[in-house]
This record gives C-alpha cells, structure tokens and sequence, in this order.
C-alpha cells in the first residue's frame, strides 16, 4: 500500500513536471504584453501595457534593446503571434478582407501551422473578423481590445489545426 | 530484498520522469556549421592580435588602438578597449570559464564570434563547438537551420525627419520560412542614436552632428521595421543580397550578436548606420568597404562601394536589388489600375461619404467591385496611418466600414500585379559633388568656376531622388582671368520635391515644394552689372507636378527674403525635365519680382544638358540667364 502510494505520488510529480512547461505558455494575451514588454507600436491603446514599452518611433536614428538577449519565458510560437497581431493588426485586416496576402501567410509561420491548414485557418479568421467588424462596439475599440480578440480566436483555431503554438 | 529493490526501480522511474520533463532544449543535439580551421600549429597570438579581422572584431577605430564600443560589458581584460592583445588573451583564457546556471552568459555565447574566428585561427580551445548547445538564446534568436541569407537594405530618403532625409541602411538575415516570401518574420538589425522621447529638433539635429547621442544595433523581426519604414513613413526601400560563403554569412550573425544593444557614439554625418553596416561587410569579407567617410557618410555610400566592388569582383551582391515599394506607392499603383467607371465611384465615395457604399458599387460587375473596395479599404488604412495619433473617428468609422463589406463579399486569390521597380539609389552616382568648368559671358566675362557639395542630389541628374533635389553646402566659386575668386553660390540646403502622383485620389494632396538657405549673388544691377555682394537668401516655394511619358513639369510659385535692398522678392518658376540613358536635361523659366523698395523684376533662365560618362563622372553644358546670359561648361566628379 505504501509502495503504491509512493509511486502513485512520483507519477503525479511526473505529470505535473511534464505539464508544467505547457502551463507556462498558456498565458493570456494581456500578460504576454506586460511580461514581455511588448507595448503597443502606434496608438497606444492601454495605459499600462503602453508604460512597458521597449519600442520607439524608429525613423532610422533610434535603437532599442536586443531581442537576443530577451527572456526565455518570451520566446516561442505564443508571444511571436501576439506581437505580430498586435503591430500588423491594420495589415491582417486588410489581408483579411482579401483573402490572402504577406501578413496572414507570416502569422502562419509565427503560429507554427502546418501548410495545409493554412487555407482553412485564413478562412476562418476572415470569418471572425467579419463577425468582430459587424459588431457596433468594434469602431470605439481600442487596438488593443481588437488584437485581443483576434489573438484569442486565432490561437483557438490554431490549437485546433495543430499549429505548433 | 525485493521490495528494496522495487523501491528503489520506483524511485529511479520517478526521477527519470521529472529529468525527462526538464531536459534542456541545449542537450539535444544541434548541427555545426563550417569552420575554416588552419590547425598546422599553435599560433602565435601576439601576431593574431595584430590581425585586422581581430582588431574589426573589436571595433578597433583605424589608426588608434581605442575601440570604438563604449560598453564595458563588450570587453573581458580590464583595458580590453585599448588594449586589443590583452583582450584577445582575456577571450581565450575565459572559453575555460565554468558555466554559470544561466548558461547564455558565459563568454562562449556572449562573444560567439571571436570564438569562431579564434578556433579557425588554429587557437586551442578544449571543448570548442562551433554551434554551443547550451547558448540557448543564441540558437532560438539566429535560427541557423532556416538562415539563407543576409542582406543589405537601402531605405529611401524621409523628408519628415532630419536624419532620415538622406536615407537609411539596415541588415536582415533572409530565412527560408516558405509562405513567408515577403520576409516579415526574419530578424532586421539597425543601428540609430538612442533619442530621448520629445526631443526638441534643433536640439535633435546639433546633438546627432555634436555626438550627443550614444547608438546601438538593435534586431527586430521584419515587419515592425517594414510596418515602420514602407507601410508609416511610406519610403521606399531596395534589398541587396549580399553574396557571402557559409562561414563569412555565420560570422556576420554571429557578430552582430556579440554587439547586440552594445553603446558606440554617434555622430550623424560620419559614425552612423552605413558606416557601422559597411564596417561589418568589411569584417566578414575582409574586402575594404568603408571609404574614409571624408565628411560624410550617407547611408547610401555603403551600396555605392558594394556595387563598385560588385563590378570590380568577386561578386558580393547575389542578384539584382529587390524593389520594395511603399505603401503610399502601392495604393496609387493600384488606384491607376482601376479603370475610369472604377476610378470615378471610388473618388465620388471619397469625396462624399460611404453610406451609400454598396448602391454605389452595383452598377459594377463583381470582381471590378472587389478591385474598389480593395482599394478603397488600401486608402482608408493610408489616411489613418497619415492622420497617426490625431486619427479621427470618422476616419476610423469610414476604414471599418468599407472592410465591413468587402468581408461580406468572397475572398479572391487574384494576383495584384507588382509595381514597377525603381532602380536603387545605389546605381546613380554617388554622393559627393566636386566640379570643374568654365564659364564665358556676363559682365565679369570668361572665368573658371569651382563647384563642391558634400551631398548632392541635383534636379535631373543621375541620381536615386527621381523628381526631386536634395544638396547640401553646395557651393560654387567663380576665379576671373586675373585670379580674383568670389563665392557666386553657397546653399546651406536646398530641397525640390515634385509630387507627381499619377493617380487622382479626392483630396489627397498633390503638392510640390521647394526651400533654398544660403548665400547668393545676384546678377542684376542697375545696368545690369554684377550687384557684387553677396546676400543671404531664404526661399520658399509651392505649387505642382505632373508626369507625363518620361517628362516632369513643374510650376512654382516662390517667395524669396534676402539681405539686399528690397528684402524681399517673389515670382513664378516653372520647370520641364526629360531624359533618356546617358543623357538628362532641364529647362527653367522665372521671373524675380522685388518688392520693396527697389521694385525691379527680372527674368531667369536656365537650359541644362547633363551626358553621364561613367557612374560618377559626367559633363554639363549649361545656358543661364538671369539679367545677361552664360555659357557653361563644367565636368563633375562624383565620390
């Protein structure tokens, strides 16, 4: 019996071990952003996130800190799609409303998508986004709110297609 | 026995279980790369600290023995940043360090370079990988495996910013990330003064000419350069691939690696992004690419010595420039395609709002109505990004409504046909000016006449500005038979840009304008003699541009304020341009109406042919009027 529940107790520690990893990725798009100091680009949307900003106008002149040395928690298919979505929401958009174009095929790389599913996912973006865009809150959302909520309906679909996120 | 052992195979499972749950990423095995190792003997390393691929690793500033990194954190020997012998001993005596638990600190991954040029040297580094495993960050931040490339970026000049007005250059590690043709996602590295927020611009300006700045490289993924540059500044930009060996490409990344957010002064005209990027092209290659940045580098001598070079051989460009237009130049490429019911819907929906958007669109068949709202939504984005933070709501709500109902329509697979590349700025002459001609006619008669401009880009000449001027310090001396030199022309600055935009799009501006700040002398007296001093003049002017098969028109309205009698002075300018393979010309016609006290006015005239005989030579023939008139024949000098 106490054999038992020992070994019991040493899976557990197992399991748990082997999932911690996930459970550490499964951060919400507010706390990629505050964690990784991805603040908003242009139009500042959220006072707090914007406040931890490592990114500046760069018109050629200006330098901000190296992502080589940027934190290992910051790394990985999860924090590459929220930023990409949050800088090039206006391009998605766009890309979007056409059904294809550089941005949407560079999020499915950032996502990590198999090449088969990819038609599949643009299209069902394209169709979220066309529910977001009908809504009569989208035109007083911040960036912010919409690359939120595209965030969230992506990775959504993206776990789904077994992008490696 | 046997429950001892039992407990002792559960207890062994258990552990496995949790080692295997935290088994780094760096225990997996990972690929080297080629290393060009010379292993005939030990060498000697007083010699190898005096090899220019060491001092370069350094930064060594030629002719000194300073580095030109100020960050402490860059050297490993205490006077490693003048001492390159002593560092260089520092570097191999630290490879032996022990691994610290964060393992990307130790040396071997914060100067991976310097350990990949020592090991090629022969040096003895026990337990040398090329590619270290344990330097984690490293790994996940260059991605060897998907590295295919690097290139040298050529951004277009930016009018809104003083430091970008003579462009930009910046580098990018190309990856073979399939789908992702356009680059966004592969690692951009730039090198900028680090500004304070809301810096006061003239404060801006003398800082960045003074060094009052430090600067740094910093890398980004692609697209917030791309969002920055082509899709909010709206410049235009040239990628040249660079053609380098395995090792020389490695080396490169590797580098820039090791310099990643380390500090160096900068100074605007000479220690900026193209010297630091040509500086880099000279480490790997060990071919010279920094010509003296005499008084000044622009970003854009980089390219002009990477193609000089390419020319000379071996190759260092892999292909021709790839042309990467704006977005501001992809939007009117596309309003022109839209034929004129297309054109007229669109400019009428600009004009008078979009609550009637899909009534307006049926008239249309359906994919010509995809080709508006496509283009129409291109639009909306544009004049949100030129509104910036001062967007309005209307502005926002038109955007949202037009993708609101091209989303309700299909999604099409067309191809958007490209836009036709503009040659590099890289292919036109180089910078600065230095000319040699002579001048018969006007009241002083025949004299020599001595032209130098640091920055030259002058109207319709060979040059990467199409339909525009920029020069700086251009100044001109005239020396008369006797000996006798006077300044006849100095502009501090003088600027022409002609907004020849080919399509109509309601409301956007179509503006041209020009400024002039400097010295002149004006040639109209009371008998129309050489006034004789010169004057400070400041000029401003405005009006329009249109392009028509190869020929530029433009008509200005200028105001001028001077130092002579009247102060101030005002007239018409109107100007044609036109040119084909080596030949360029230009012809001016204005009228200079004083308006003080002294209320003469009186006519300018200019006709201008330029034969281009080589990139950076070529010969004018000038005919100029102002009051009398001149010949002039003068041959330029490039460099």
């Amino acid at each position: 019996m106490k054999a038992t529940k020992k070994f019991l107790s040493a899976v557990a520690i197992a399991a748990v071990s082997l999932t911690a990893s996930q459970a550490a990725s499964a951060r919400d798009f507010g706390q990629i952003y505050l964690e990784c100091g991805l603040g908003a680009l242009l139009f500042p949307t959220n006072e707090t996130l914007a406040a931890i900003t490592n990114v500046t106008w760069d018109s050629g002149t200006t330098a901000v800190s190296s992502n080589v040395s940027s934190a290992d928690t910051c790394a990985g298919g999860k924090k590459k799609t929220a930023a990409f979505i949050m800088q090039s929401y206006a391009q998605l958009e766009q890309d979007l409303a056409r059904g294809q174009g550089t941005h949407v095929s560079a999020l499915m790389v950032a996502a990590g998508c198999p090449s088969q599913a990819q038609a599949s996912l643009t299209a069902g973006m394209r169709q979220d986004l066309a529910v977001q865009v009908s809504a009569p809150a989208y035109a007083s959302a911040t960036r912010y709110d919409q690359a939120k909520v595209m965030y969230e309906q992506f990775t959504q679909r993206a776990e789904a297609a077994s992008c490696s996120l | 026995m046997m429950r001892w052992f039992r407990a002792w195979l559960l207890r062994g499972f258990a552990t496995m279980c949790v080692a295997l749950a935290w088994v780094p990423s760096w225990a997996q095995a990972t690929p080297d790369w080629p290393v060009q190792r010379a292993v005939t003997s030990v060498p000697d390393v007083v010699e190898l600290a005096r090899e220019l691929t060491w001092l370069r690793l350094l930064h060594i500033e030629p002719g000194t023995q300073q580095s030109a990194v100020n960050s402490p954190e860059f050297f490993l020997a205490p006077q490693g940043r003048s001492d390159a012998l002593q560092e260089l001993q520092a570097t191999v005596a630290a490879h032996a360090e022990p691994w610290p638990s964060d393992t990307n600190l130790h040396p071997r991954c914060r100067f991976p370079a310097r350990y990949a040029w020592l090991a090629s040297k022969g040096v003895p580094l026990p337990g040398y990988r090329g590619r270290e495993p344990r330097c984690v960050r490293l790994e996940r931040w260059a991605r060897f495996d998907h590295l295919r490339s690097v290139s040298l970026i050529l951004v277009s000049g930016y009018f809104g910013n003083p430091a970008s007005t003579f462009g930009h250059a910046m580098l990018k590690f190309n990856s073979d990330d399939g789908v992702d043709s356009a680059g966004l996602l592969d690692v951009s590295v730039n090198f900028g003064a680090l500004v304070p927020d809301n810096e006061v611009t003239m404060l801006y300006v003398l800082r960045g000419l003074m060094g009052g700045y430090q600067a740094a490289f910093s890398d980004k993924e692609h697209y917030s350069n791309d969002l920055v540059y082509g899709r909010t500044e709206f410049r235009d930009m040239w990628d040249h691939e660079l053609r380098l060996t395995d090792a020389e490409r490695t080396l490169l990344v590797l580098h820039v690696a090791e310099l990643a957010g380390k500090k160096f002064d900068y100074y605007f005209l000479t220690k900026n992004c193209g010297l630091r990027l040509a500086e880099l092209v000279e480490l790997v290659t060990g071919r010279p690419v920094v010509t003296s940045a005499r008084v000044w580098y622009a970003p854009v001598e980089v390219f002009h010595a990477l193609v000089a070079m390419d020319a000379r051989g071996p190759q260092i460009l892999a292909s021709e420039p790839r042309f990467v237009p704006s977005a501001e130049r992809v939007l009117n490429h596309e309003f022109q395609r839209l034929n004129p019911d297309q054109a007229r819907i669109a400019n009428a929906l600009i004009a008078h709002g979009l609550e009637g958007l899909t009534a307006a669109l049926q008239p249309l068949p359906a994919d010509e109505q995809l080709d508006v709202l496509d283009v129409l939504l291109a639009y909306q984005q544009y004049r949100l990004t030129s509104e910036g933070s001062k967007a309005s709501e209307v502005t926002r709500r038109a955007k949202d409504r037009v993708l609101q109902e091209r989303l309700r329509l299909p999604a099409r697979q067309n191809t958007v046909a490209s836009v036709t590349p503009l040659p590099s700025p890289a292919e036109g002459h180089s910078p600065m000016l230095t000319a040699l001609g002579w001048v018969n006619g006007g009241p002083q008669g025949d004299r020599l006449r001595l032209q130098w401009a640091p920055f030259s880009y002058e109207l319709g000449g060979f040059h990467g500005l199409p339909q525009g001027e920029v020069a700086v310090l251009d100044t001109v001396l005239a020396v008369d038979r006797q000996g006798d030199t006077q300044i006849e022309r100095l502009d501090l600055i003088r600027v022409r840009k002609l907004s020849t935009r080919s399509a109509h799009i309601e409301g956007e501006s179509q503006l041209s304008w020009q400024l002039r700040l400097g010295l002149g002398r004006q040639h109209v007296g009371v008998d129309h003699a050489v006034d004789g001093h010169p004057r400070v003049q400041a000029s401003l002017g405005v009006g329009r541009a249109v392009q028509w098969s190869g020929i530029t028109g433009f008509a200005m309205l200028d105001g001028q304020l001077h130092s002579g009698h009247s102060r101030f002075a005002w007239g018409p300018q109107l100007g044609v341009l036109g040119g084909s393979g080596d030949w360029k010309w230009t012809a001016l016609l204005g009228r200079r109406q004083n308006a003080g006290v002294d209320k003469r006015a009186h006519n300018q005239g200019q006709l201008e042919v330029i034969r281009r005989l080589a990139r950076d030579q070529s010969l004018r023939l000038a005919w100029e009027h102002e009051g009398v008139s001149r010949l002039v024949v003068a041959f330029q000098q490039y460099w």
